[in-house]
């Protein structure tokens, strides 16, 4: 069935309609989230809290992509976890000993965190990306991963994130500037694509 | 030497653009000639190309469940969707009100003009026997009546003038009480206009008759102690003149023994809406902003 049919006859209640809109476009919604908050599971909890949220509002939607819109959903779930998320850090469970005393000096307090070398063992550049872009802040975060993940034109990420067109391009520019400059730090790890940039900041 | 800080952020943006195809026909022209003669540009576009490549080619992620809405879920979401914005609108509209309700009394109590002479209107007695002895005295001395005019039922009259507050009401007694009413013309009633009769003291509510109108003469009174010489302030009254204009300034040390009728003044201070009103917003607008907040973070 066309889209456009699928979202006429969710907006006038069919349920069955509205999920198959869903599963079209969850996918995206769900990458999209991922690499907003950098957490499966709190990516998981956006995109359902997006998906209750667009059945809500679903009288209210008025035409165009019904992707965009969705994304735009999305993207404000995906405020609203990290701002839970800001509210409300998580605590690792401290051990304790067998007498119930807790451990002094714990090996858990020690900083692992995964240098780039680490990084790009583990995984490969798909982690280094990631782990650029969790560093960047969240208005350059959102807007790269809209452009470069979700393919989004510049005019629609200014409609999802509410802002002016040139916002869009400034904080685009700054990102990708940001996450080069991050790149840079993985070196000779990175592929031959990636190396010259680093190149260029060494020089 | 960092090849990057050669580019400006506006030449980084017009890269962006142009990696994107977000310029015009005739931009795109322009930058593309500024390319072929800025090796340093070039650069940093094949830069820039390597990780718009890479961040679209990352693999996308299996989503971990799906994400539809079973029946109850969707009743649910429904049956939430209607609540949330009540209560946030019913405290908006709350909190809107009371804004415009205590921003209208501000006004109005600090901007509007004040009303200048309340009291002498509302005025009556405080000693009830003063006028009784000064009628009595005036007849023994001069055989002539002192002249008693009663505004009773002329309530609001007399406030039509300049100054005036409309606030009528009191009595008035010719020479000694007369203050306050050059605020503005008035037309006593000929049948609330008693002359050349010793009356009781003026109840404000019940005006009093007239029985006979006098020729007026002058006399002295004496109020609480004081003797005063009383003008006469009505000359040849009759019933044909009687609804003119009287008006007597008094002077600056003859203050009237009066005292302000007290409902009257209490009437003026009470505010526009009540506080129980008010008391009732506050709490509307708190509880509809409580359950609000509540609903929102449950979910």
């Amino acid at each position: 069935m066309e889209e456009t049919e699928l979202i006429k006859l969710a907006v006038d209640g069919d349920l069955d309609a509205f999920n198959q809109l869903v599963l079209q476009h969850q996918e995206i919604a769900f990458n999209v989230a991922y690499r907003i908050v950098a957490d499966e599971n709190a990516a998981a909890d956006a995109t359902q809290e997006a998906v209750i949220s667009m059945y809500r509002k679903l009288d209210t939607y008025r035409g165009g992509s019904f992707k965009s819109w969705f994304l735009r959903i999305v993207t404000n779930a995906c405020y609203d976890e990290l701002r839970r998320q800001r509210r409300r850090p998580t605590v690792p469970i401290e051990p304790e000993t067998n007498e119930g005393e807790l451990i002094e000096s714990p090996e858990w307090l020690e900083d692992k965190s995964a240098g780039p070398e680490e990084v790009l063992g583990a995984s490969e550049v798909e982690e280094a990306i990631q782990h650029c872009l969790t560093g960047l802040e969240q208005k350059f975060r959102v807007v790269i991963t809209l452009v470069d993940i979700s393919g989004e034109d510049y005019e629609t990420v200014a409609r999802i994130i509410g802002t002016p067109i040139g916002t869009v391009k400034s904080r685009l520019a700054r990102a990708r500037q940001k996450m080069q400059h991050c790149l840079q730090g993985f070196g000779e790890l990175l592929p031959d694509h990636f190396r010259h940039i680093s190149e260029e900041y060494d020089e | 030497m960092n090849r990057q800080a050669e580019i400006s952020e506006k030449d980084i943006t017009l890269l962006c653009e142009y990696l994107d195809d977000e310029l015009s026909i005739k931009d795109r022209a322009r930058f593309e000639k500024r390319l072929q003669q800025s090796p340093e540009l070039k650069q940093a576009l094949a830069d820039m190309t390597a990780l718009k490549h890479s961040m679209r080619n990352l693999p996308y992620r299996p989503v971990p469940h799906q994400f539809t809405l079973t029946r109850s879920e969707a009743e649910k979401a429904r049956r939430g969707s209607f609540l949330l914005p009540g209560f946030a609108w019913a405290s908006v509209v709350s909190m809107i009100l009371l804004a415009v309700i205590f921003g209208s009394e501000f006004i109005f109590a600090n901007f509007s003009a004040p009303q200048p002479v309340a009291e002498p209107l509302a005025m009556t007695l405080q000693n009830d026997a003063a006028p009784e002895s000064a009628l009595r005295q005036a007849e023994e001395e001069g055989g002539e009546p002192v002249y008693l005019l009663n505004w009773v039922s002329v309530g609001g009259k007399g406030g039509g003038g300049a100054g005036g507050s409309g606030l009528g009401g009191g009595s008035l007694y010719a020479g000694d009480f007369a203050t306050g009413m050059g605020g503005g013309l008035t037309e006593p009633y000929a049948e609330d206009m008693a002359l050349n009769e010793p009356v009781e003291p003026p109840v404000p509510a019940e005006p009093m008759q007239i029985e006979e109108i006098a020729e007026p003469t002058e006399v002295a009174s004496t109020l609480a102690g004081e003797k005063i010489t009383v003008e006469p302030l009505i000359f040849g009254v009759r019933e044909d003149q009687l609804g003119q204009v009287i008006t007597v300034q008094p002077e600056d040390n003859e203050v009237p023994m009066v005292a302000a009728i007290p409902g009257v003044i209490e009437a003026e201070k009470e505010p526009l809406i009540p506080t129980n009103f008010k008391l009732l917003l506050v709490g509307l607008a708190a509880a509809n902003g409580l359950v609000w907040l509540l609903l929102k973070f449950r979910r």
